[in-house]
């Protein structure tokens, strides 16, 4: 692996990653506990 | 189509079934063009391998102007026909849009160091999409500080609509001014300057973005739905309790 690869594409590639997976999952959580709610009412 | 989708319980039908479809797409077009940026695609005559770096930070810049623009039609919807699913789709949007702009600004850093020399520049394109990362907090912290729903999604609305005017802005600041940015490289009226061997791989990722926008805003709306519906069920019980 290059030092340019190390040092600047996978920190692009691992912050995007990172960032779109923890959107999808706080996303699906919130979805989950209002359906969860609405159950118990 | 668009006005039938305003109506909550014709959405729930609509996106619900949709749903797997959507991430299932998203997962084919992600798999597919990570495969062609990382692996498939030559590295750049002068940027080297920090081409691939572009995979990312072009889809992500697009995406940010894009739910914003998204986010002001659906505010104009939801202030000249009242569609309450139009004003969840705006706040459903906005923290997604927010996470565009981000990513755009930090991988577009990344790839500033080695390309620029540096990290930052105070140019008309990059001050303009800060100024559009600004624009989806104001406007997230918006919609927290009011606790009227519909009051929340009017002052919303017009702030979200004021601050459509950096949309264009964002867009031509690089033929407006000079800037250390780039000029537009895909849409223009000539045409692409990009190879096809990076053409690709950009527009499968600019696809794989917009496709994962849908999938996270059709739940996201679900959620405000949902919790409209818990918010008018509480009521009612507190009414009946009161007239008990």
């Amino acid at each position: 692996m290059s030092e340019t690869y190390a040092e600047y594409v996978w920190p692009a590639w691992v912050v995007s990653a990172t960032a779109l997976s923890v959107l999808v999952a706080l996303s699906l959580r919130a979805y989950r506990q209002h359906v969860r709610r609405l159950a118990e009412l | 189509m668009l006005s039938a989708l305003a109506n909550p319980k014709r959405f729930m039908e609509f996106s619900g079934p949709a749903l797997p479809w959507l991430w299932g797409a998203c997962a084919g077009a992600f798999a597919i063009g990570i495969y062609l940026a990382l692996f498939a695609s030559p590295p750049d005559y002068q940027q080297g391998e920090t081409v691939r770096i572009m995979y990312v930070h072009v889809p992500a810049a697009w995406m940010a102007m894009f739910v914003y623009t998204f986010m002001a039609t659906a505010s104009l919807a939801g202030m000249i026909w009242g569609h309450r699913v139009a004003d969840f789709a705006a706040k459903a949007a906005a923290p997604v849009g927010a996470v565009f702009t981000a990513l755009a600004l930090i991988t577009g850093m990344r790839w500033g160091k080695p390309m620029w020399g540096a990290w930052w520049q105070w140019d008309a394109r990059l001050t303009s999409v800060l100024i559009l990362f600004f624009l989806y907090l104001g406007y997230m912290a918006l919609w927290a500080a009011i606790e009227d729903p519909f009051r929340a999604a009017r002052a919303a609305a017009i702030l979200c609509l004021l601050g459509f005017v950096n949309i264009p802005i964002i867009k031509f600041s690089v033929d407006w001014w000079s800037t250390l940015h780039q000029p537009a490289s895909v849409f223009r009226a000539d045409g692409p300057t990009i190879d096809g061997s990076m053409l690709a791989p950009l527009l499968v990722m600019a696809t794989a973005y917009s496709l994962l926008f849908a999938a996270i805003l059709f739940v996201r709306v679900r959620t405000e739905i949902i919790g409209q519906r818990i918010r008018a069920l509480r009521q009612m019980a507190l009414s009946e309790d009161a007239s008990a």
